[in-house]
């Protein structure tokens, strides 16, 4: 290499080293708003800006970083031509508005979209409008500045149905998008989960003659029985047990695959900031009374009724091993039809019922609330009309839902719906907490009856008419579509189901992050994790919890067990 | 000086190659400041706040990082040493092979894993090694109780290696068939006339014949010491073996990218470089005493 060669090298590299320093700056973002205050001298302007159903006197257009819609699917129908910008929710918001999108970046739900997040995120240019996927990006973003004040425009621009909706989570929600007293984004509401649901291929249970279960002892009865006589003919020892999540064994909220019902029956709640008793957070997973619960579960493995290669499986091996027969019995929620839909398409023998098990002795079943918000529709700082927000929101959850009585505006809807296509470019969803139970009872009357004056929002409409089709194709000994059983089967048994069953809620203290967290949270969960796994697979024995109890303290655990009480209490 | 213009082709031959490590391995380097900073995205480097050398105190305090170190040294060295002795093994057996057919075929076949990625091969793998796998159906027939392979942290490095292996040898033996055919005929024919069998002209011949090139190679792959194979183990893992597998390389996407500990990723990737590139120049060092070649 020559001299020169080298320098002229050099120079390359240090031209390099300068655009990457630069590059990595972010920029500022916003500029100050003084547009506002003189539009709100117009009484029409003020009026928009003031409620939640008003239409701007001229079209106001927003950009949106959105999830991605498969608009291909509408191929072949009159909407074979709507994009992101124009399809029927775009056109609705225009139509009650006067508003328009445009698109800041598009990306499918998931990972996906969460990269664009943060990909937005670092390069200080983010859309006026977007849904951030969890509490952290939140955090960073109002540390950062680079959000609105949402508090006036809540009370002024949120609808009443709104409002209701929110509080119908007792503060919880917004509480959880408040920074210093101020309301920075609108959280979703996640619905209730509700408890934990045993699924069972009940054609087995028959076969051998099985009663329902109720209590553990039940539970452990039926899995045996399908393990030892294999009633699904499998093979001799090729029956799996209960189908368990690896990574998630237990303590997430709605959890699938997981066993939070066999450690609420022991008073332990995996993962979650639970009371003390004397107003204080404690971590639940390192309760004592994980280790009965623990010993338990090893018991039940040993025996063969958790899914012996559990540790091993992917998500896809889970659902595989359900839909195809090789197990009958899993843990999840109410909508755990939906994951063995498939199965009948594949045996039209498998019949999966849904109990509330295992109870403990008096009959209840406990269960832990979830964290009522995930994701939040942030609004960019600087953006002229923040009130956008709550006024899109309104008229997407509220008025389309409840009020919009035009019938060629819900028929599009509704092809929308079943061509499966959303289209909207904001993505959340507030509903009532109980919304999963909420209306079941009215449902199965008008479903008996063929009265639905009393339903009240659209999709409850369309509901509706899904499962009288689906009750009809039952009716005349037909094959019922998988899809349609599924929600029959998930919203309407399952619902009612809860409904008469004896439920207790225990409301964990605390689901945000706290300084030390940031840092220490994943060796924590990881030590967790690797503690569930070796217990109940034997590897360890249940007395070793007190060594990783020991050890998660040591290792963070005490400080963020201290800063959640601070946090707490500040609150 | 008459060269000039030949070398300026040359160099612009190579600048391609210049650019793409410059962006791909030279611009991401400046990322490694994040180590001493509390990396927060929407700040960037410039605006996140410097903490000094608090990532690598965390680091050190916590029981993975011992472990992940641990972990990625014992299976490289154990996969350079049953590699390496798999392939030199595979090597002189089929230099034994005297029909010519024969020995293409077994070339070609042990050679195909090598095309396959692990994305492909982890399906394979845990299949065979599942508890109805057709390894575990033979445990059987000698009444021993089945064994989950991929779930138990004595079995899951050995698994590692002989997969690794399986995958590698193939390929790792061409060098060995290369260097074999270098060694002088002369030197069997003086062999037989000696009276040596072919187990004596295998220990006398060809092993010394091959030694430089059996040091040679060792000394190179030295450096992959901290290299254990991210896809290998990233596609075969499960949280239950995280102990006897989790790797630098893995523990680093899943830190940094999952969990998105940027500043506490960027401080273990950097540790492993400083020893890498330490294992690096020793290794050049070592070559160059051994067998007189370096490559810088």
């Amino acid at each position: 290499m020559t001299v020169k060669f080298r320098r002229k090298c050099s120079i390359l590299m240090a031209a390099l080293l300068a655009v990457a320093v630069v590059g990595c700056s972010s920029g500022e973002s916003g500029a100050p708003n003084t547009a506002t205050s003189a539009k709100m001298d117009d009484p029409k302007w003020k009026e928009a800006i003031t409620t939640p159903f008003g239409a701007y006197p001229e079209t106001v257009t927003y950009s949106v970083g959105q999830m991605a819609t498969n608009f291909s699917q509408l191929a072949g129908s009159p909407y074979a031509k709507d994009n992101a910008t124009n399809n029927v929710w775009t056109r609705y918001f225009k139509d009650k508005l006067n508003v328009q999108n445009t698109s800041k970046f598009e990306a499918n739900d998931g990972t996906d979209y969460n990269q664009k997040v943060s990909m937005a995120i670092v390069s200080g240019d983010i859309p006026d409008i977007m849904v951030v996927p969890d509490y952290s990006t939140l955090q960073q973003l109002y540390e950062n500045d680079l959000i609105a004040d949402l508090t006036d425009v809540y009370n002024n621009a949120a609808s009443d149905r709104i409002k209701e909706i929110y509080d119908s989570y007792g503060g919880r929600v917004l509480d959880s998008a408040k920074f210093d007293g101020k309301l920075m984004a609108l959280p979703t509401t996640e619905i209730s989960h509700g408890p934990g649901i045993l699924w069972l291929r009940k054609d087995w249970m028959d076969k051998l003659g099985l009663q329902e279960p109720k209590t553990l002892a039940d539970v452990e009865h039926i899995v045996s029985e399908f393990v030892a006589k294999d009633p699904g003919g499998n093979g001799a020892g090729k029956t799996v047990g209960l189908v368990v999540d690896n990574e998630n064994v237990a303590g997430i909220s709605g959890g699938q695959y997981s066993f939070n019902n066999i450690f609420a029956l022991y008073g332990a709640y995996p993962k979650q900031w639970m009371d003390d008793g004397k107003g204080n957070a404690v971590y639940g997973s390192i309760q004592p009374a994980m280790k009965p619960a623990l010993t338990k579960l090893s018991e039940m493995y040993k025996k063969g009724l958790i899914d012996r290669q559990f540790a091993v499986r992917t998500g896809d091996d889970r659902k595989a091993l359900l839909t195809s027969g090789k197990s009958g019995s899993f843990l999840d929620n109410w909508w755990g039809s939906w994951i063995v839909a498939d199965s009948l398409k594949l045996n039209k023998d498998a019949k999966w019922v849904s109990y509330v098990a295992p109870q403990s002795e008096d009959g209840s079943l406990t269960m832990f609330t979830g964290n009522p918000s995930s994701s939040f529709l942030v609004v960019r700082k600087g953006f002229e009309h923040p009130e956008l927000a709550a006024k899109i929101v309104s008229l997407q959850y509220d008025y389309q839902r409840y009020q919009e009585k035009d019938e060629k505006t819900l028929k599009e809807f509704s092809d929308y719906n079943s061509m499966n296509v959303a289209g909207s470019p904001i993505v959340i969803n507030i509903d009532y907490y109980d919304a999963f139970y909420r209306n079941v009872g009215i449902m199965r009357d008008a479903l008996e009856t063929g009265d639905t004056s009393k339903l009240v929002s659209n999709q409850d409409i369309n509901a509706y008419n899904s499962y009288k089709g689906y009750i009809d194709s039952i009716k005349k000994g037909d094959k019922p579509d998988p899809n349609a059983w599924a929600g029959y089967t998930a919203s309407i048994t399952t619902a009612s189901l809860v409904e008469k069953s004896n439920i207790k809620e225990v409301n964990p203290l605390f689901f945000g992050s706290t300084p030390s967290m940031a840092l220490k949270w994943p060796t924590l969960t990881k030590m967790e994790l690797e503690m569930y796994l070796k217990i109940i697979t034997g590897e360890q024995t249940p007395d070793d919890f007190d060594k990783f109890v020991e050890s998660w303290n040591k290792t963070g655990g005490e400080l963020i067990t201290k800063e959640v009480n601070e946090a707490i209490a500040a609150k | 000086m008459k060269n000039k213009k030949d070398q300026t082709a040359f160099h612009f031959m190579l600048a391609p190659s210049m650019i793409f490590l410059i962006i791909f391995s030279f611009i991401p380097m400046f990322g490694i400041v994040m180590a001493f900073q509390n990396y927060i995205p929407a700040k960037g480097i410039t605006g996140s706040s410097w903490v000094g050398l608090d990532n690598f105190k965390f680091m050190l305090q916590i029981p993975d990082s011992k472990q992940i170190f641990a972990n990625t040294i014992i299976i490289a060295v154990w996969k350079i040493i049953v590699g390496t002795i798999v392939s030199i093994v595979f090597a002189l057996l089929l230099n034994e092979i005297r029909v010519r057919f024969a020995k293409r075929f077994m070339q070609t076949v042990v050679y195909l894993p090598n095309f396959l990625s692990w994305a492909i091969l982890a399906t394979v793998v845990m299949n065979i090694f599942s508890y109805e796998g057709p390894v575990n159906a033979v445990l059987s027939w000698f009444g021993i109780d089945p064994v989950l392979f991929m779930a138990s942290n004595t079995w899951f490095r050995p698994m590692l290696v002989l997969t690794d292996v399986w995958k590698g040898f193939g390929y790792g033996s061409i060098i060995y068939l290369a260097s074999l055919t270098a060694i002088d005929p002369g030197l069997y024919e003086a062999a037989s006339i000696d009276g040596a069998n072919r187990f004596k002209k295998l220990w006398y011949v060809t092993l010394p014949g091959l030694m430089p090139t059996i040091l040679l190679v060792t000394t190179l792959n030295l450096p992959n010491v901290l290299n254990a194979g991210f896809d290998q183990i990233f596609n075969l893992y499960n949280p239950l073996v995280y102990q006897t597998a989790d790797i630098i390389d893995t523990y680093v996407y899943r830190v940094g990218l999952v969990e998105r500990q940027y500043s506490l990723g960027t401080t273990v990737g950097l540790l492993r470089s400083v020893v890498g590139i330490i294992l690096i120049l020793s290794a050049n060092k070592l070559a160059q005493k051994l067998t007189d070649y370096r490559i810088f």
